[in-house]
């Protein structure tokens, strides 16, 4: 396949272009019972146009509040309260709530983790895809269903015209999945974030779904966020990787160099736990703990507790990132070494 | 292929008439109370619409040579099939009417109640705050006042017109659908279906115009149908104590009212229009309870 090449091409270029999305300084907090906690702390992300970035990391890491409170749909109890997010140059944390609607949809789609719940299940599958043409495009009721068919088509869906009249329940996961995506790119976004959208289908069809996925994204030339906690996806999907863990980014890389070479402690031990074909291990590996909930993060290097390689200066202060090449970066104190 | 392959394998068919394959089409094979039920309530729509086309007199009509007539099968003459009143009145036309005004109260009533509850259960769970806070004391205290002395308070005081008498019933019964109502949409709202129009930049308006209430629709519809019973009742009782609708309007609470003092003479006068309302609010409410188990899916 050609998924080197893309990688290798597109990277030099990719670098210099300006960032469509640039997330600087994300800071997340929910108010809950017990308190203020902060679930997103610091995080900065840069999406270059027309290339996917993997933004991978385990539950209660911080990546769908990211990508929620880029385009501001946290829940009530959650609020910013730090950073900035500029999309084509636009802060989006400071436009009124009317002009983030009209950008919703239209310029940014999202695409959810369980399909067979992110539909209207009173609605058919053609009324829920036409009704985003016709608010945001002001297209006829008419011109909406022939376009909704036209896209039905486009994301594979076999007997399109039928199909747009049936419900919900009459699609099964994928099928569903690929309706919520027909969806997301009807007003061509030029990002599209898409939350684990495989994570609730089965294997096969899971890469069906990715193959889809990046095949559109060439198609209508968007750039693609993909939140997933499967190294294996990354690997497939991603051009570029940004690692959370407990709320923070702690590495970021272009895909071949990050499973080539990992830098952070952290993300080596998610590519050590990532079963091997090519070899004959007894035991997976695992990283010893757990990842700490959000009511205990703390200023210091979050990963201390778990990691094998600290030393005084771990705990305390927060890991800066360094810069190792052009986009490639870490927060740790002591990186693993550039083989 | 061959033809063969394509013919549809034997399917157990149950050979049915032409009424009872229909009733099954309208998912009511079996249900023959629900269907009785129906037909009755068709019925009685029908008279409530088009009944002054064959109403015999008109129901102010007074033939006081005839005072207390009994009813063909009592006795009575054709000229007067169910009776007359002390007056002379018809009981037949009086029923015709009173039925008409009965049942536009009792529909308008419910209208209002479940319009204005659900509206007021989606504001409070849309705002949450002290609005959710103010809009369910308000249930609180619906709830924990006897309805019928709050309505006869506010005829006596505020006065006696149509349009009040339909206001204070439709107000009977909002604190359940403004309930209902929110907390459904408090549960709609965290459905990832809602996340999803969301990002796609719908919004709250359309959102809970388009996608909330089409789904929450159809318990605000069996709530209304297990209410309207009750509005159709309040207004009875309210005619019966005097205070509902006031001659020469009639309806059939205010028919029983009168009847209630001839009671041992002349039966007649008050059972018609009690069997009446018996009926009504006995078929609503089956056909409510028939609509319920229809459309919870955890029922099937």
């Amino acid at each position: 396949m050609n998924k080197p090449v893309i990688s290798d091409v597109s990277e030099p270029n990719g670098l210099h272009q300006k960032p469509l999305l640039e997330v600087r300084d994300l800071s997340v907090v929910f108010d809950t019972p017990e308190g203020t906690v902060e679930v997103v702390d610091s995080v900065s992300l840069k999406v270059q146009p027309g290339r996917t970035l993997g933004l991978v990391g385990e539950s209660g890491s911080g990546k769908s509040v990211t990508c929620l409170a880029t385009l501001g749909l946290l829940a009530a109890r959650g609020r910013v309260t730090g950073g900035e997010v500029l999309f084509n140059d636009r802060d989006l944390l400071s436009i009124s709530e009317a002009e983030m609607s009209k950008l919703r949809g239209c310029e940014v789609a999202m695409v959810f983790q369980d399909p067979m719940v992110s539909l209207n299940p009173v609605r058919s599958i053609g009324w829920q895809i036409s009704e985003s043409l016709i608010l945001h495009q002001g297209l006829s009721r008419d011109a909406a269903a022939k376009r909704t068919i036209g896209l039905l088509d486009m994301v594979g869906i076999p007997n399109a015209k039928n199909r747009s009249d049936e419900y919900p329940h009459q699609f099964s996961g994928g099928m569903s999945q690929r309706a919520m995506i027909a969806m997301a790119i009807a007003c061509q976004p030029k990002l599209l974030i898409a939350d684990e959208p495989t994570t609730a289908l089965d294997v096969t069809i899971q890469a069906q779904i990715l193959e889809l996925l990046s095949d559109l994204k060439k198609e209508l030339n968007m750039a693609l966020i993909l939140i997933t906690h499967d190294l294996g996806v990354i690997a497939e999907a991603a051009d570029d990787v940004a690692v959370m863990y407990a709320g923070r980014v702690v590495e970021e890389a272009p895909v071949l160099e990050l499973f080539d070479a990992p830098l952070h402690h952290y993300t080596l031990g998610l590519l050590n736990s990532l079963p091997r074909v090519d070899r004959k291990v007894d035991r997976l590996s695992a990283i010893e703990g757990a990842a700490p909930p959000p009511q205990e993060f703390v200023t210091g290097c979050r990963f201390e507790a778990r990691c094998g390689s600290c030393g005084d200066a771990c705990s305390g202060i927060r890991p800066d990132f360094t810069e190792v090449s052009p986009g490639r970066r870490v927060a740790c104190m002591h990186p693993m070494s550039i083989s | 292929m061959s033809i063969q392959q394509i013919e549809p394998s034997p399917v157990i068919r149950v050979r049915r008439g032409w009424l009872s394959s229909r009733l099954h089409r309208w998912g009511l094979g079996g249900e023959w109370l629900v269907t009785i039920a129906m037909i009755y309530i068709a019925f009685i729509l029908f008279v409530a619409v088009f009944g002054f086309t064959f109403q015999p007199y008109p129901h102010t009509q007074q033939d006081l040579f005839n005072q207390l007539q009994p009813p063909v099968f009592m006795g009575g003459s054709w000229e007067h099939i169910l009776g007359t009143d002390d007056l002379g009145r018809d009981v037949l036309s009086r029923l015709i009417r009173g039925l008409r005004l009965s049942v536009l109260i009792g529909v308008v009533g419910t209208a209002i109640g479940a319009i204005l509850g659900s509206f007021l259960g989606v504001v409070a769970a849309h705002f949450r705050g002290w609005v959710e806070e103010i809009l369910m004391m308000l249930v609180d205290v619906q709830v924990s006042l006897p309805f019928i002395i709050f309505a006869l308070a506010v005829l006596a005081f505020v006065g006696n017109s149509l349009t009040i008498l339909i206001i204070v019933v439709g107000i009977d019964g909002w604190e359940r659908y403004a309930r209902l109502a929110r907390s459904m949409v408090l549960s709609a709202n965290q459905k990832d279906y809602v996340l999803a129009v969301r990002s796609l930049g719908l919004g709250h308006f359309r959102i809970y115009w388009r996608h909330v209430l089409p789904n929450i629709m159809g318990t605000l519809i069996v709530q209304a149908t297990i209410n309207l019973p009750g509005v159709i009742l309040l207004e009875s009782t309210l005619s019966f104590l005097g205070l509902g609708v006031q001659p020469p309007l009639t309806s059939l609470g205010q028919i029983l009212g009168v009847g209630r003092d001839y009671l041992i003479l002349a039966p007649w006068i008050a059972v018609a229009p009690g069997l009446v309302i018996f009926f009504l609010t006995l078929s609503i409410a089956i056909v409510g309870d028939w609509l319920r188990d229809r459309l919870d899916p955890t029922l099937k």
